[in-house]
């Protein structure tokens, strides 16, 4: 019988199936109520079910680490800083107040939080994040590493990003900082900022699609568009203009953490398509038939 | 004093059903998981100073899991529409009854032996037909049947005992 209904419940059933499913719901009013109840739950069930997704005991680890480590965070970023701070001059900032927040990924995770002005911020590790409880009346945060920023538009406080090289101003906007002492970088997905090399004059707005860099010990700013590729760690997505097949293999890697192996008679092939949050079997599919090759969905054993 | 003993009985039974509750109102998994591991943490936090006071366990949490959200969303003018649920309830009571069903659906889900729940996910939410199911995965039809048959026959059982536990 759960067959049957479920084939019913799925329209699979045949007009014969369908008749005889219709009769024994006939046979007794309660029937089609528990029909409908059924219907409703696995509506409800499948609606927004992901597997995996909304992990309580994975969270419950990550909730007592936190508070175990926050001081100890806290107080390797204020020696990092110190150390940095005498290097680059200009990053006091990061200097951790008592009321300071820290948002720490490690290596290999990628971590979204919202901020307390509702901007949001994914760092991919390693990297970390501090900024002043509440903001207060300014919003300024010291990053090192690579983030990416979704800042809410508020034209009355400016959103400061400080790294060792560079500090950036907006208003409202997309983009990323990336970076540590030696080299930074910003990449504009959407609006403009303004960056300015820390500790030195002169500054340059950036436009979307643009980016500026900075090496430590060089004058100025280099400004240059940027290859969207760069963010797609966040943006899941990825365009391939005659990208050699080795280069697609590497960014899949790092964005589906797997470990995809070509033969050298491959790596020289060349991949020209465009990809909004594929999943790996789904790209690779394409890719495969395009090429006319078979690369296989190597997944990485989970740790 | 609050130990931890009793902190992860609260956490593992409210974390899930919290985040589906605030994933109505932020639209992003990332953004729901963000709220309600940072009330958990600040809990935490307080609870070594601290007793807690609270008599109303899931009430003081959907709340405050609410009021995160709205604070959170402030910042940004306006939400797109399409990312609001409409039908939120507005009594959080019946809020928390909603989340916790489609939680306990979720468990459902989670307990399928892992081919079954595939299956049935594909014809669930990828609307595919038996058929298609089959030829994707390189099973015979009446095996695709059988294992939504069985998925249907443990969300059966399950609702039995949830009637006989509400109604006697």
């Amino acid at each position: 019988m759960n067959r049957l209904l479920a084939k019913y419940i799925f329209n699979e059933a045949s007009p014969r199936e369908r008749e005889r499913v219709e009769r024994w719901l006939d046979g007794n009013p309660r029937r089609r109520q528990e029909l409908e109840e059924l219907r409703a739950r696995i509506d409800l069930a499948a609606r927004r079910y992901r597997h995996g997704m909304f992990d309580a005991r994975r969270a419950l680890a990550r909730v007592l680490q936190r508070r175990g480590n926050t001081r100890a965070l806290v107080s390797r970023v204020a020696a990092t800083a110190a150390v940095i701070a005498l290097v680059a001059g200009s990053w006091l900032l990061l200097v951790p107040s008592p009321r300071a927040t820290t948002l720490v990924a490690l290596p290999g995770e990628t971590r979204a939080s919202l901020l307390p002005d509702g901007s949001r911020v994914t760092l991919e590790g390693p990297s970390s994040l501090e900024y002043a409880t509440g903001f207060d009346e300014t919003r300024e945060v010291s990053v090192t590493g690579t983030a990416y920023f979704e800042v809410t538009s508020d034209p009355r406080r400016p959103f400061i990003v400080h790294s060792a090289l560079l500090d950036v101003r907006v208003l409202g906007t997309t983009f990323q900082v990336e970076g540590d002492a030696t080299r930074a970088g910003v990449l504009v997905r959407e609006g403009r900022v303004l960056v300015l090399p820390a500790g030195e004059q002169g500054g340059e707005v950036l436009v979307a699609g643009m980016s500026a860099a900075r090496v430590a010990g060089e004058d100025g700013l280099t400004v240059s568009p940027f290859d969207l590729n760069r963010l797609s760690w966040k943006t899941g997505e990825f365009r391939f203009r005659d990208a050699p097949l080795s280069e697609v293999a590497a960014l899949f890697n790092r964005h589906f953490r797997v470990a995809i192996s070509l033969p050298d008679s491959l790596s020289s092939l060349r991949v020209t398509a465009s990809f909004d949050r594929p999943t790996l079997r789904e790209a690779l599919d394409v890719i495969n038939q395009t090429l006319g090759t078979t690369i296989p969905a190597v997944t990485l054993p989970e740790k | 004093m609050f130990r931890q003993e009793e902190f992860e009985k609260l956490f593992l039974a409210y974390y899930r059903p919290l985040c589906l509750f605030a994933l109505n109102f932020t639209g992003s998994v990332e953004a729901a998981e963000d709220v309600v591991q940072q009330l958990f943490t600040e809990l935490w936090e307080r609870a070594g100073k601290e007793e807690p006071v609270v008599t109303r366990w899931q009430a003081y949490l959907y709340t405050a899991v609410k009021n995160r959200c709205i604070k959170a969303a402030r910042g940004q003018k306006c939400l797109p529409l399409d990312r609001v649920q409409v039908d939120i309830p507005g009594d959080d009571d019946e809020a928390a009854r909603i989340a916790g069903r489609e939680e306990a659906l979720w468990r459902w889900i989670d307990e399928m032996p892992p081919a079954r729940r595939e299956i049935f996910l594909m014809a669930k939410q990828q609307r595919m037909s038996y058929k298609e199911i089959a030829d994707h995965l390189h099973l015979s039809v009446k095996t695709v049947e059988n294992q939504v048959g069985k998925a249907l026959k443990s969300l059966r059982e399950k609702g039995k005992r949830f009637y006989l536990f509400f109604l006697g």
